[in-house]
């Protein structure tokens, strides 16, 4: 696949760029003379960041979201595929000017009890990026910087001081982001940062996300399943499926005219509570492999005809800043 | 305060625990004060049955049996420390290395593991001991290298769980190696761990030296130690049956007591191994 996943919609340079980025894991063969299978995690994603923008990737379990968002944050090897941030191709730097590069951007992940290092006080947590400054911020400039971003997201600064199981779910997220801000990054990739929280806290971590693009000037990669989620805070989505992207555009008309057939079933399935609005139920056939050719969605999509069982769709563009991969729109 | 509740409430470990502390206790005060000398031969109280001569009796030799208990406690127990350490210290270096790695690193050090186990480990002491000549060094060198691949599994096992933690992704993305992540955050985690495994060590550690000395390759002559009192009482078995019953008895009591606490401290280290009762 080329071409930019979706028209920039931003000024000024792109944050963050995505080409063909792939992730293949080589599985046991059959039999010792068989080709060697790979399972396709990623499979050829574009993608292009502006600066100041919430972009969301939404998909199934399984589909390779948390991959990606590894991938993007040079966390995991590449099988193919560039990430350019500002510029800077992160796969191929050496391990010492990538780990300069670390401070730009960073990550929040899913569940606030894997992430926090149980055996470390907040403050070592919070302060753990600080080493990728030049200036190693010891001392009273650590402690300064560890207080100012535990205020930053609605925490003491006396909780330093305290250990993770101290804190809720919500305010254990709430360390993860203050971990995530204190090199001042200008990306923060979030892995379903509130997927793991109560309803009642979900809200209050997004709105806490949202304030900090707006205050830090952030740029966010939201990955998440919940389409309630991405519709409230994301300007711009992505659905993925399969390892690659199916459909891309802002968010807003995305969900007004869903182009793909598996954004449409997405949305059918999302429950209405207003019972004159709610859509047809259609059931949704389980989940598949991906077929050796043609649509990777082909073996559950109501609309598959023998094109798509042959050859797969690139996304083209169907609208401006609107891609789909699919034969039949 | 839960877990100190548990603690105070854990009737096996508050047993193993009172029993190792007495044991500790016996080692450290045998090196300030004994009853008697423990080399100090009276042939008149030769084979004295207990309270006749001292409070447990004599020896072939006439030696007081307390004081050479008592010394007997301290050999046994810095030998086993020693070694467990020694085995601790190389088998979590190499555990924590093959799982911070992988691939070969990790393929060499658990294959050499695998080697070391399917060798009986007291034969194999033996067999090293044989070597070497017998000796304290020896003991320490023959149970610590048995000790290496025990850590090293444990330890890749569990380091391998914590490496599969967000947290160490959090890490990297905070710019630690392995070498940090592994200092920083594995062997934290995996601490409890060890300290439970080591207690359990420790307890066969002292069973493997008294085997070693009764065969007659631990601590030579005149170091009192518990296995060779056993050997030489096999010869007054019927005449003084107590020279083979205490040593037999601070054996098995510092193992029971050594195991007590090992499963006592696993049970609070990690709840989700403890057995139902």
């Amino acid at each position: 696949m080329s071409g930019p996943a979706a028209m920039p919609s931003g000024t000024g340079a792109p944050l963050l760029v995505a080409e063909g980025l792939a992730r293949h894991h080589p599985l046991a063969r059959p039999h010792p003379f068989a080709e060697r299978p790979v399972f396709k995690a990623v499979d050829g994603v574009d993608l292009t960041l502006e600066r100041g923008e919430i972009f969301g990737v939404v998909g199934e379990s399984g589909c390779g979201k948390s991959t990606l968002a590894r991938l993007l944050m040079a966390l995991e090897p590449a099988t193919a595929g560039r990430v350019l941030f500002e510029g800077e191709d992160l796969l191929s730097l050496s391990p010492a000017a990538l780990r300069r590069r670390r401070r730009g951007f960073q990550m929040v992940f899913q569940d606030p009890y894997g992430s926090l290092d149980p055996r470390l006080s907040v403050a070592r947590i919070v302060a753990e990026p600080l080493r990728l400054l030049a200036d190693g911020a010891e001392g009273r400039s650590r402690r300064d910087r560890v207080s100012e971003s535990l205020q930053a997201v609605g925490l003491q600064a006396s909780d330093a001081r305290k250990y993770p199981h101290e804190f809720s779910g919500g305010q254990r997220q709430r360390i993860a982001i203050a971990r995530a801000l204190i090199t001042r990054p200008s990306l923060i990739v979030a892995d379903e940062p509130v997927s793991a929280l109560d309803v009642s806290v979900q809200a209050q971590v997004l709105n806490l996300l949202l304030d900090l693009q707006e205050s830090h000037g952030l740029t966010h990669l939201l990955i998440s399943h919940n389409l309630a989620v991405v519709e409230q805070v994301c300007q711009r989505l992505a659905v993925m499926y399969l390892g690659r992207f199916v459909e891309t555009g802002p968010t807003a008309e995305l969900f007004k005219a869903p182009a793909h057939p598996y954004t449409r079933l997405l949305l059918e399935a999302v429950p209405s509570p207003d019972p004159a609005r709610r859509r047809s139920r259609r059931p949704i056939a389980d989940p598949a492999p991906a077929p050796a050719g043609g649509c990777p969605f082909q073996p559950r999509c109501p609309l598959a005809v023998a094109r798509c069982r042959s050859e797969a769709p690139e996304l083209r563009t169907i609208a401006p800043g609107r891609q789909v991969a699919c034969h039949q729109v | 305060m839960t877990a100190l509740r548990t603690v105070v409430r854990h009737p096996t470990l508050n047993l193993g625990g009172l029993v190792t502390l007495l044991l500790l206790g016996t080692a450290v005060v045998s090196q300030v004060w004994t009853p008697a000398s423990p080399t100090q031969i009276q042939i008149t109280q030769r084979l004295a049955p207990p309270l006749q001569a001292g409070l447990l009796g004599a020896d072939h030799f006439g030696r007081d049996l307390t004081s050479l208990l008592m010394v007997g406690a301290w050999n046994s127990l810095s030998i086993a420390f020693v070694a467990v350490l020694l085995g601790m210290a190389g088998g979590v270096l190499l555990g924590t290395l093959a799982a911070a790695w992988r691939g070969w690193a990790e393929e060499v050090v658990m294959r050499l593991a695998d080697v070391t186990f399917a060798f009986p480990a007291v034969l194999s002491a033996i067999m090293i001991a044989a070597l070497i000549g017998p000796g304290a060094t020896t003991a320490v060198i023959a149970i610590g290298v048995f000790n290496i691949p025990v850590f090293a599994r444990v330890s890749r096992a569990a380091a391998l769980q914590v490496w599969e933690r967000d947290f160490v992704l959090a890490a990297r993305s905070a710019g630690k190696g392995p070498v940090l992540i592994t200092l920083h955050h594995v062997l934290p985690n995996i601490a409890g761990l060890l300290v439970v495994q080591a207690t359990i060590q420790l307890a066969l550690a002292i069973l493997a030296e008294a085997g070693l000395s009764f065969l007659g390759v631990g601590m030579p002559p005149p170091h009192p130690s518990w296995g060779r009192m056993l050997s030489d009482a096999q010869t007054y078995l019927s005449q003084a049956p107590h020279l083979a019953i205490l040593p037999g008895l601070a054996i098995a009591l510092a193992v029971l007591g050594l195991n007590m606490l090992g499963d006592g401290l696993r049970d609070i280290i990690d709840p989700k191994l403890r057995r139902k009762r």
